[in-house]
C-alpha cells in the first residue's frame, strides 16, 4: 500500500487529538507498518455470493422461549404505574 | 524439597500433594512468593504482585482443606492473570499508560470462577500494550525477558503469563489470544498454551481487542493443567453474548485417550515450507513420535490457508480501532507510537473492506471445515521463525517498525479467524537452546481431544516442564 498523504496523517492525528508539527507529519507519512498490505491482499479473494460472518462459531442470543402465557390483569398493570387516569397510564407530555 | 523442585511441578501434581495433605498451600504460596521476588528483577513478568493476598488466601485455603472442605484440583494453586483481566479494587492497566489508574469495580467472571475453585491469585502479569502486538517490548511497564535467555523476547502479547509459568513464578496463568498471543509466548517460553474454541470461555471483565477473534485461555506447564483450568473457567455468561450456551464437556475426559487411531492432518504447504529448518525438524520428529504411538498421518492440501493471517489482521485492526476510538480521542498522547500507529492503520479500513474480510472469513471457515473432515486435528509448528532478541524487535527512531519477529503470527492467526481450539506445547530446542513450539489445532468444540492429544504426547516425551537455568 502507498504511503499516507499529509492530509491523511493530519486527519488521523486529529482523531487522536494529537498536534503534529510539519516535520512529524512528514515522518508519520512514511511510517507505514505494512499492516494495511494485509487488507489490500484480501481483494484478491473471490467472495462472490459469500455471506459475511460476524463470528467463527455459532453465537446464541439468550432469550426465553416465545410461548403464549397469561397476561397481567389491567388492575395489576395500573397498580404498578406511577400515575393513572381511568384505564390509562398517565405519562409526561412527549410531544407538544 | 527445594523451591525449584516444588515450583516446577505441574498444577495436577501439586493438587494431588495438597489433597493428600503432603503439601500445605501456605508452603506453596511462600515458595511462589520467594520465586517471584527472585525472578521479578530478572524477567519483569509481573505488573502487580498480590503479596499480602497470596499469603492470606493460602492460609484460608489451608484452613478449609484441614476442615475437610477440599474444593478440587485448583484449590491452593497459585495463578497469575494477564493484566487485561479485572480484579475487584485492583488496577487493570492493559499494560498501558492510558489505564494506569483504572481500578476495576468487580471481578471478571473467570476470576470469580478461579476464586470459587480455590485458586490463589498471585498478581497481574505484564503484556504488550493493550495486547496489540507480538513482542514483549513495553515502553510503559518494561520489557518481559525470556527465562530461557534473557536477551530474547518472550513473544506476546501474553508475555508475562508465559514467562511467569516458565520461571515457576506462577503455577498457571491466564492469557488472551487474538492472533496467537497465548500460543506464541507459550512456544517461545517452552510452556503449554491453549486457545479454546471461540466462545467457550466467556470474556466478561476482560478487555477487548478484536471482539470476534478474542479468546481467553490457560497457560500452564502441561496440557493436563490446561484441561483442569478449562474445567473451571469455561462456560457461558450473559454479559458476553458471543459465549456459547452449549453444555460443555469435562475437558479432562480425553486425557487417557492416547494416540492410537488418531487421524492427524499434516498440511502439505504453507506451514512447513515456510518454517525454519530447525523448527521443521523438531516438529517432524514430534510427528514421527506420535505416528510410532499409533497415530495415523493424513496429508492435507490447504493452499488457501495463507490468506488466514491477512483476514485475521484486517478484522483485528478494524475492530481494535472501533474499541479504542473514543479513548484515542481522549488520551491519544498516552499510547506508544507503535500501538497508536496500528490504530491509525485500523482507522483507514473502510466498512466495505471490513465486510469483504468477513466474507473472506466465512469462505475460509468453510474451506477449513472441508479440510478437517475425517481428521481429528492439524499438526504444525506454532511459529515459523526462531525467537528474536529483544534488541532486534525494539522500535527505534531509525527503525520504527522492526521487521524481526513479524513472521511470528503467520501460523497462529488463522485459528483465531476460524475459532478452532489450538494448543502450543514444547517439542524441542534450537541449537542455541530456545524452545520450539508444536501446535495442534482441532475441530471446533472438540477441545478435549486437542488437550488429550497434547497430554498423550507429553506423557511419552520429556519436553514439557523443563526448568530454565536462569530460574534456579
Amino acid at each position: 500500500m502507498e504511503s499516507l498523504t499529509a492530509d491523511e496523517v493530519r486527519y488521523i492525528a486529529k482523531l487522536a487529538n494529537l498536534y503534529l508539527t510539519e516535520d512529524e507529519v512528514e515522518m508519520y507519512r512514511h511510517q507505514l507498518t505494512g499492516i494495511l498490505d494485509h487488507v489490500q491482499s484480501l481483494q484478491e479473494i473471490d467472495t462472490e455470493g459469500v455471506e459475511p460472518t460476524g463470528h467463527a462459531t455459532e453465537v446464541n442470543t439468550v432469550l426465553r422461549d416465545d410461548e403464549p402465557g397469561t397476561p397481567l390483569e389491567r388492575d395489576q398493570v395500573l397498580a404498578n404505574a406511577p400515575s393513572t387516569s381511568g384505564e390509562f397510564i398517565r405519562v409526561r407530555t412527549v410531544l407538544d | 524439597m527445594s523451591d525449584t523442585e516444588l515450583l516446577m511441578k505441574s498444577a495436577a501434581e501439586l493438587g494431588r500433594l495438597i489433597s493428600s495433605r503432603k503439601l500445605s498451600p501456605v508452603e506453596l504460596a511462600a515458595a511462589t512468593s520467594r520465586q517471584i521476588e527472585h525472578m521479578q528483577p530478572v524477567l519483569n513478568a509481573y505488573i502487580d504482585v498480590y503479596t499480602a493476598e497470596l499469603q492470606h488466601s493460602a492460609v484460608e485455603a489451608e484452613k478449609e482443606i484441614s476442615g475437610g472442605n477440599y474444593r478440587g484440583p485448583l484449590h491452593g494453586i497459585p495463578a497469575g492473570l494477564k493484566d487485561l483481566v479485572d480484579v475487584q479494587a485492583k488496577v487493570t492497566s492493559a499494560g498501558s499508560a492510558v489505564l494506569k489508574n483504572n481500578i476495576a469495580t468487580a471481578d471478571a467472571t473467570i476470576v470469580e470462577r478461579l476464586r470459587s475453585a480455590g485458586a490463589i491469585l498471585t498478581g497481574t502479569l505484564n503484556l504488550y500494550e493493550f495486547a496489540f502486538g507480538i513482542s514483549s517490548i513495553n515502553s510503559h511497564t518494561g520489557d518481559v525477558k525470556n527465562p530461557w535467555n534473557v536477551e530474547r523476547m518472550t513473544a506476546g502479547s501474553s508475555s508475562g503469563s508465559a514467562a511467569a509459568v516458565a520461571a515457576g513464578a506462577a503455577v498457571m496463568s491466564i492469557g488472551t489470544d487474538t492472533g496467537g498471543s497465548i500460543r506464541m509466548p507459550a512456544a517461545a517460553c517452552g510452556i503449554t498454551g491453549f486457545k479454546p474454541t471461540y466462545g467457550i470461555v466467556q470474556r466478561n471483565g476482560v478487555k477487548d481487542l478484536s471482539w470476534s477473534q478474542d479468546h481467553v485461555g490457560p497457560m500452564c506447564r502441561t496440557a493436563e493443567d490446561c484441561a483442569l483450568m478449562m474445567n473451571v473457567i469455561a462456560g457461558h455468561h450473559i454479559a458476553d453474548p458471543a459465549s456459547t450456551t452449549r453444555i460443555l464437556p469435562d475437558f479432562t475426559s480425553k486425557l487417557d485417550r492416547g494416540l492410537k487411531g488418531l487421524r492427524l492432518g499434516l498440511p502439505s504447504d504453507y506451514f512447513f515450507e515456510r518454517a525454519d529448518p530447525q523448527i521443521q525438524a523438531a516438529v517432524m520428529a514430534a510427528v514421527d513420535t506420535m505416528r510410532s504411538e499409533g497415530a495415523e498421518l493424513v496429508e492435507v492440501d490447504m493452499p488457501w490457508v495463507a490468506s488466514g493471517r491477512s483476514i485475521n489482521v484486517a478484522i483485528l485492526i478494524a475492530e481494535a480501532f472501533a474499541v479504542h476510538e473514543t479513548q484515542l480521542e481522549n488520551s491519544g498522547h498516552l499510547y506508544s507510537d507503535a500501538v497508536r500507529q496500528r490504530l491509525f492503520d485500523g482507522s483507514r479500513v473502510t466498512a466495505t473492506e471490513y465486510i469483504h474480510a468477513q466474507r473472506a472469513r466465512a469462505k475460509l471457515c468453510h474451506q477449513m471445515a472441508e479440510a478437517m473432515a475425517g481428521i481429528d486435528m492439524l499438526v504444525t509448528p506454532t511459529v515459523p521463525v526462531q525467537t528474536p532478541s529483544l534488541a532486534d524487535v525494539r522500535p527505534t527512531l531509525d527503525r520504527p517498525t522492526p521487521s524481526a519477529g513479524k513472521e511470528f503470527p503467520m501460523f497462529t492467526g488463522v485459528f483465531n479467524v476460524t475459532g478452532q481450539p489450538s494448543i502450543s506445547l514444547n517439542c524441542g530446542f534450537t541449537s542455541d537452546g530456545m524452545p520450539i513450539g508444536l501446535m495442534l489445532s482441532g475441530n471446533a468444540f472438540d477441545d478435549a481431544a486437542v488437550l488429550g492429544t497434547a497430554h498423550a504426547y507429553q506423557q511419552i516425551t520429556a519436553w514439557s516442564g523443563l526448568t530454565p537455568t536462569t530460574c534456579i
